[in-house]
């Protein structure tokens, strides 16, 4: 059986139906979201993260049915941040295989918006993090990499 | 594989209790647990449109809803101020942040996990489960329950212990080796020792402490209590953390008192 849900996904609002137990995961990249990964689908890599409501939750875990009503952000709407912080990423060697990109991107700009006043300490950013699994870089990449960015962007505000 | 037959989304907690009197039926929490596993649900209830996701301030104790998240629980100033941060210690090393915005107490409590770090936490402290049908229920009497066919509303914390959870996992985000939660009140302390890896379970207490004492109540409170060996320790490896870990947070909410 099929449930009609209605949701905005990246700014624009959306109507489809879906099985009930299909997840988020498979809605979103069904409807050409390919920056949402598909990992470990039980709910330990946050490979699938995206927003719901603007907080970073696992696509994998989260019912389709349950994003009705909601605003569901993906990396492709977020595309000139997402750009931006790539270049961090890249400087710092933080994207190898790239994979894990996304779902560590989401998750840092989210982070960003829950310290609009300061940057966050590195151990705020590593304890931010610990639900990002990286098979490549061994993390120190990432760190410092979002380190940099919190710390210029901090500045340019 | 979690399988879903017929979805529901009630409007009130009397229809969702009535869905819920089915057979093969079950309440969708995060389904952070439901999704693992082999799940067929016949029925499977919604309740997120019934506003249960809150944590009000009542002044002896909080309320909280049972849609409350564990990110909520590791964000809530009140609720950490009044119980120094133990709730943001609790869930803290719980998956990821991503997760704990998706997993809610109400499928913590009602999963009754031999692994749980929220149970074990909220047993130290002097709490009230509700359920629609039934009321009230200490926690403890809950705890040590199986899968009743009621809903799980919101849970009662009274402010009058000051806790200290502690725990050991092989890394940050793993399950738990071993979690120990130690409270004081007015009858004095009380130990929890959780995640053996069988249910979280009262192991000594109320019982009044001194510095010099604590290490006794430590010992005999690993010693009251069962283990089991797995992958994340043998049974002794976690008595003897048991024991370490209750010693620690004795210690430390005693030192905290004589400040
Ligand atoms: C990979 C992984 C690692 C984890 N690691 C830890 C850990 O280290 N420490 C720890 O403490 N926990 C851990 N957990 C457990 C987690 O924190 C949650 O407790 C668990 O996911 C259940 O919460 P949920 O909201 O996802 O519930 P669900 O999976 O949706 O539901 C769990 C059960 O509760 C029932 N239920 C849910 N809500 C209600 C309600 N209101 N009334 C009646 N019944 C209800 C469901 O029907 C189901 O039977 C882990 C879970 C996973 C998946
Ligand atoms: S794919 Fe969702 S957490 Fe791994
Ligand atoms: S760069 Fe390959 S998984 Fe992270």
């Amino acid at each position: 059986m099929e449930y009609p849900i209605t949701f905005t996904l990246n700014g624009v609002k959306r109507s489809v139906s879906v099985p009930a137990d299909r997840y988020l995961l498979e809605q979103l990249r069904e409807m050409g979201c390919k920056s949402v990964k598909r990992g470990c689908e039980t709910s330990g890599c946050g490979l699938c993260t995206v927003w719901m409501d603007g907080k970073p939750v696992l696509s994998c875990t989260v019912l389709a049915v349950r994003a009705d009503g909601h605003q569901i952000t993906t990396l492709e709407g977020l595309q000139p941040e997402a750009k931006i912080l790539g270049g961090y990423l890249a400087d710092e060697g933080g994207e190898q295989c790239g994979y894990c990109a996304p779902g560590l991107m989401m998750t840092l700009l989210a982070m960003e918006r829950e310290y609009p006043d300061r940057a966050p300490t590195e151990a705020e950013i590593r304890h931010y993090l610990e639900g990002n699994l990286c098979r490549c870089s061994g993390y120190e990449s990432h760190i410092r990499a979002a380190v940099a960015y919190f710390q210029d962007k901090r500045e340019v505000k | 594989m979690l399988h879903i037959l017929n979805y529901e989304r009630p409007q009130t907690l009397e229809e969702a209790y009535q869905l819920r009197q089915k057979k093969g039926s079950a309440v969708l929490g995060g389904t952070g647990w439901l999704r693992l596993g082999e799940h067929t649900l016949r029925t499977a209830i919604d309740l997120s449109g019934l506003g249960l996701r809150y944590i009000k301030d009542e002044g002896d104790s909080f309320l909280l809803g049972a849609y409350t998240t564990l990110r909520d629980l590791e964000t809530s100033a009140p609720l950490n101020e009044a119980f120094g941060g133990a709730f943001a210690d609790a869930v803290g090393s719980i998956v990821g942040i991503q997760f704990r915005n998706c997993a809610t107490l109400g499928g913590s409590l009602y999963g009754r996990f031999g692994f749980s770090d929220v149970l074990t936490l909220l047993l130290a402290l002097d709490c009230e489960v509700h359920l629609y049908k039934e009321g009230w229920v200490p926690v403890e009497t809950f705890a040590a329950r199986n899968g009743e066919p009621d809903i799980l509303t919101e849970l009662r914390i009274y402010k009058n212990r000051r806790v200290k959870v502690l725990s050991q996992r092989l890394n940050a985000n793993d399950f738990p080796s071993v979690t120990i939660a130690v409270s004081k009140g007015e009858d004095g302390f009380r130990s929890v020792i959780g995640a053996r890896p069988c249910r979280a379970k009262i192991a000594a207490g109320p019982e009044k402490l001194t510095l010099s004492t604590a290490p006794d109540f430590a010992k005999k409170a690993a010693d009251a209590v069962s283990y089991g060996n797995g992958m994340r320790g043998s049974a002794p490896y976690r008595r003897q953390l048991a024991e370490v870990l209750t010693r620690r947070a004795a210690l430390s909410l005693l030192q905290k008192e004589a400040e």
